[in-house]
């Protein structure tokens, strides 16, 4: 080895200056004669690197400066100009540019009813400008007293999945990106994942029509049955018409697997549809962080 | 000696903040404390129904013993009710901070003598995660209330060498999760009577 190059295989930030130094070393046996470091030729992707950026430290080490690194393309190479004409490589080194991460922005996340008990946590983030580096992303959480592991993106660096969601109690939820020339961790909120549920839709939904021909028997299954109170929305149509028509929320804004629909137009087709939300029962400041949804729209149901 | 200007409103304000956050983590421990109970009864009938004979027959019902670390909550009326909030919460926060290495072991014994119970062990899991929950839902409130919380003692889960006894042990532990769900359940409310929200 005819010498090396300090430091070995930097990240440098984009618009900073650079510095690198070449140490030709004694033992170099396949450059005759006493060579100096003034022969020696820095080159950044086999570009000639002007002179007056370069500093001679003693005989055998020479600095080469970069103000503007977007001069700087890899590789950087140093190189000995040896009897006259002959260029000899000494080393070489890959300099990755690239920019510290930003403070992840935007961290929403729903608690997505999966299965009747389950619960998972999908969070997305805003992950910031493009760093050009390899960034790695954590969505972390945990309890007042207790830690739990990293959810790792699987694809992409704005969202992870949080398997199990357990209601009533609180869980700090926040983003940590990290690349080599550092890490920024996002603002954290703070939430009871009961209070911010997105259902599965009601289901085995039916209309049952009754004795008078302008009332309909809406029927439906829910698929939440912890000791918290549902709200309903509850829509209908003539069939083959677009006009929906709601029924008013306050109407139906207690838990029900039921409701009578009146004032119909007799011997008429109509279809219905339900969705339903956990009602607010928290009254903290924890509880507005991540506020409930409504769950899809079921299937629609004719009668 | 100077005296400082007391601002009353604010600090009643401040007080009463207090208050409307202890009462608000109680209502929210209290809300766990009620889906464990459900959990707990789903728990003990699954865990009877996967461990065979004698398990499910009417007239099984050994006296549960208790374990360091997880005793029996059974009190008198009367010592229930003269405990303080301090004693009551410390009481809890012992329990569900042990609970989840007895369940976790128990866990592992059904995972060796009934592997194919998945949703036993999906049970057990789901158990030992809301215990771990509570005992932080009651240490904040007991923080929230200017009250210390001890640190938990370790313990070690009995780990009885015969099968039998393994299906034994851990159905002594799925008896003593609900009732220490039961127990939380009414110390909770009793709670939520002194700090409505």
């Amino acid at each position: 080895l005819c010498g090396h190059i300090v430091p070995e295989s930097p990240v440098v930030p984009i618009g900073s200056n650079f510095t690198a130094l070449c140490v030709l070393s004694d033992s170099c046996q396949n450059i005759p004669g006493n060579v100096h470091a003034n022969q020696i030729i820095w080159k950044t992707k086999n570009k000639v690197v002007p002179k007056e950026q370069y500093t001679i430290i003693n005989q055998t080490a020479s600095l080469v400066t970069f103000n503007d690194t977007s001069t700087l393309v890899s590789p950087l190479t140093c190189n000995i100009l040896v009897e006259g004409s002959i260029e000899q490589n000494i080393y070489g080194i890959q300099v990755q540019l690239g920019l510290p991460p930003e403070e992840p922005k935007n961290l929403s996340c729903i608690v997505t009813q999966t299965e009747k008990d389950k619960y998972a946590l999908p969070c997305t983030w805003d992950p910031g400008r493009n760093t050009f580096l390899n960034t790695k992303y954590y969505l972390r959480h945990k309890w007042v007293y207790e830690n739990f592991s990293d959810c790792i993106p699987s694809d992409g660096n704005n969202s992870c999945t949080i398997e199990n969601a357990m209601f009533f109690v609180n869980v700090d939820v926040w983003v940590e990106a990290k690349n080599d020339l550092g890490k920024a961790e996002s603002e954290h909120i703070k939430f009871d994942p009961s209070t911010c549920v997105k259902l599965l839709p009601p289901r085995k939904v039916s209309v049952n029509v009754s004795e008078l021909p302008t009332v309909l028997k809406l029927s439906w299954d829910n698929r939440f049955d912890l000791d918290l109170e549902l709200e309903f929305n509850i829509r209908y149509k003539v069939i083959d018409s677009l006009d929906w028509l709601e029924v008013p929320p306050e109407d139906i804004a207690t838990r029900r697997t039921s409701f009578i629909l009146q004032d119909l137009k007799p011997h008429t087709k109509y279809v219905c549809q339900v969705r339903s939300k956990i009602k607010r029962w928290a009254e903290a400041t924890w509880s507005d962080n991540c506020p409930a949804r409504w769950s899809d729209w079921s299937k629609e149901a004719v009668g | 000696m100077e005296v400082l200007p007391v601002d009353l409103p604010n600090l009643r304000t401040s007080s009463s903040h207090s208050q409307q956050g202890i009462a608000s983590r109680i209502s929210q421990a209290h809300h766990l404390s009620v889906s464990m109970q459900r959990g707990s009864e789903q728990l003990l009938t699954e865990y009877v129904l996967r461990q065979g004979i004698p398990f499910g027959n009417a007239d099984f019902n050994p006296h549960v013993p208790d374990f360091p670390g997880l005793p029996s909550p059974a009190l008198s009326q009367e010592a229930w009710k003269d405990l303080s909030d301090a004693e009551r919460l410390q009481q809890d926060v012992m329990a569900f901070s042990n609970l989840p290495a007895f369940l976790s072991a128990v866990k592992r014994q059904q995972e060796m003598l009934n592997s194919l119970a998945s949703e036993l062990h999906r049970q057990l899991e789901t158990a030992g995660m809301q215990c771990r929950g509570m005992a932080s839902n009651l240490k904040s409130i007991m923080t929230a209330m200017g009250l210390m919380p001890e640190p938990a003692v370790p313990v070690e889960p009995p780990n009885p060498v015969e099968n039998f006894s393994k299906k034994l042990v851990g159905y002594y532990v799925c008896q003593l999760y609900r009732e220490w769900a039961n127990r939380s359940e009414e110390d909770l409310a009793l709670l939520a009577t002194k700090y409505p929200l």
